[in-house]
């Protein structure tokens, strides 16, 4: 079951280091993400949205205030997929893939099937039994997107996940991500984007939000009322776009 | 016509195909070994340019030292003593990385734990292996244990920098993915933890390999009654040169076949999922 994710009076501060000053990313920062929607986090670079992700992760601890989710947070499945696929080079792709799964299914024919299963919606069937570094970049994303949808997240995060690849390959990618975003076989994760793309912001998300300032605050929350499935070059995506750039630019 | 013409082109490829590879094969195999085999002409034209110069029973020609060397080791008197040495190096091996694993890992993930034994690792590397063995010969006198202690005690330090150094490769955005995923503690450390330390441990081996074999000498000399450290002793008793690089020469070939038939296999499974890492 997908979940909402509340993100209640938090504060993040950053302790001096280096010859850095203390510095606070968040401040009494609140907002609600409904169960079932892809929000996309965007905003100029070290803004906090990946501290903002992060916590969500729990790969870190806000100084202050919480993030609820609506079951115990033990208990929530809860997928990234990083800018870098962070694969591990000595698994093949199936085994990369199946590694995550080993706490959400014992039975390994089963493991194995949804891992093929998986495989064949990222296109990759032949390379089940290849090494990661036999692969392309954009070919390690499509593992990494596949591992994350393996575990039938509740949450789904997505760290800036097409930047580090060329524009075309990052396309396919967007419409494989939301091709497996709309399939209806399984349950719908709710979901968190970071990204500097803001066509890529209003290709994916239900709703962006705009984000600025030291410490950040929400400068717009833009709702995309687009139909799924969309299309990349569609127009509509572009007077989005532009909203979203004068909401960056006021910022 | 037509039949002849049937016959001869459909035995043209499989020769073509059987014969490209062997020769390729054999090329390869040409070029890896000819730096080789061009060292060991080298060394021996040197030794006896030597022996020839020195015209001394202290410096014996190499027809002296191969017929000393074939004798002991066609007899397999040499093997035999070979043997115990590598039984008694291995299992102070075994002892050491029994030890080195945990005290690696510790040391690599806890602060305190590299403070506190930074010490005695520094204390290991500075001992020299002749120490080691004086104090295992006085402590266990002879015994198995003597060698086992000694070896574990030498190759250790070598050890723990490796499992510690394998640990700390690990990058930290795996530790975050495992995180992240909750990947439980027995998959991680079968499934990452190992294979990431197994290429460490493997050139940390063949380090601990080469010390093992210098302390194990000692102690044999010391402290034990056969064993290849015995027999250089038993040569050096009576002055036989020829003898005591005989017995030299077999330990090292020997130790060339656990490199070539151990640790290099080892290391290619370890880097199989490298690009270029089956080369």
């Amino acid at each position: 079951m997908s979940s909402t994710i509340r993100i209640q009076s938090i504060d993040k501060q950053f302790p001096a280091r280096g010859g850095d000053p203390e510095r606070m990313v968040l401040k009494a920062f609140d907002f609600r993400i409904r169960s079932g929607e892809l929000v996309a986090l965007v905003g100029p670079s070290g803004c906090g949205k990946s501290t903002l992700l992060n916590l969500i992760a729990g790969l870190d601890k806000p100084t202050r205030g919480a993030i609820m989710f609506d079951q115990p947070v033990d208990s929530i499945n809860l997928s990234v997929v990083f800018q870098q696929p962070r694969l591990l080079d000595w698994l093949s792709v199936q085994e990369n893939i199946g590694i995550v799964l080993s706490r959400h299914e014992p039975d390994p024919d089963r493991r194995r099937a949804t891992v093929r299963t998986l495989l064949e919606q990222v296109e990759l069937p032949e390379h089940a039994q290849a090494y990661p570094q036999f692969l392309s970049g954009g070919q390690r994303q499509r593992v990494s997107i596949a591992r994350a949808f393996a575990v039938n997240p509740d949450v789904l995060l997505l760290d800036e996940p097409f930047s580090a690849l060329d524009e075309l390959t990052a396309r396919r990618l967007r419409m494989l991500l939301q091709s497996l975003w709309l399939d209806e076989t399984r349950r719908r994760p709710t979901g968190v984007l970071v990204t500097h793309n803001m066509l890529e912001a209003a290709f994916l998300a239900d709703r962006v939000i705009v984000m600025g300032g030291t410490p950040v605050e929400i400068r717009a929350v833009i709702d995309v009322a687009i139909e799924r499935p969309r299309h990349p070059d569609d127009p509509e995506l572009f007077a989005i776009h532009r909203r979203l750039m004068e909401a960056l630019q006021d910022g | 016509m037509n039949v002849k013409n049937l016959t001869l082109d459909s035995a043209r490829p499989v020769t073509a195909a059987t014969a490209v590879p062997i020769i390729r094969r054999l090329r390869g195999t040409w070029r890896r070994m000819a730096p080789q085999a061009l060292f060991f002409a080298v060394l021996m034209a040197a030794w006896e340019i030597m022996a020839i110069q020195a015209d001394s029973p202290l410096v014996p020609g190499s027809a002296a030292i191969a017929r000393e060397f074939a004798g002991i080791t066609l007899s397999g008197f040499a093997p035999a003593e070979i043997g115990i040495t590598f039984v008694r190096m291995s299992l102070g091996f075994l002892l050491a990385l029994a030890v080195a694993l945990p005290i690696g890992i510790l040391t690599a993930v806890s602060r305190f734990a590299e403070r506190f034994f930074e010490p005695g690792i520094i204390l290991g590397l500075t001992v020299p292996g002749l120490v080691w063995a004086l104090l295992c010969v006085i402590w266990f006198g002879v015994s198995l244990a003597s060698p086992v202690v000694a070896v574990a005690l030498g190759v250790l330090p070598a050890l723990i920098i490796s499992v510690n150094q394998g640990v700390r490769s690990l990058a930290h955005e795996l530790v975050e993915m495992q995180r992240v995923f909750r990947l439980p503690t027995h998959i991680v450390l079968r499934r990452i933890w190992l294979p990431v330390l197994y290429s460490f441990i493997i050139s940390g081996c063949r380090i601990g390999f080469s010390i093992a074999w210098k302390v194990i000498v000692l102690v044999e000399i010391f402290g034990m009654s056969d064993g290849v450290g015995y027999q250089l002793n038993a040569q050096f008793s009576t002055q036989n040169v020829e003898g005591v690089i005989a017995w030299t020469l077999s330990f090292w070939a020997a130790m060339l076949l656990v490199e070539h038939g151990v640790f290099q296999p080892l290391e290619r499974h370890a880097n199989r999922w490298k690009k270029g890492g089956q080369a």
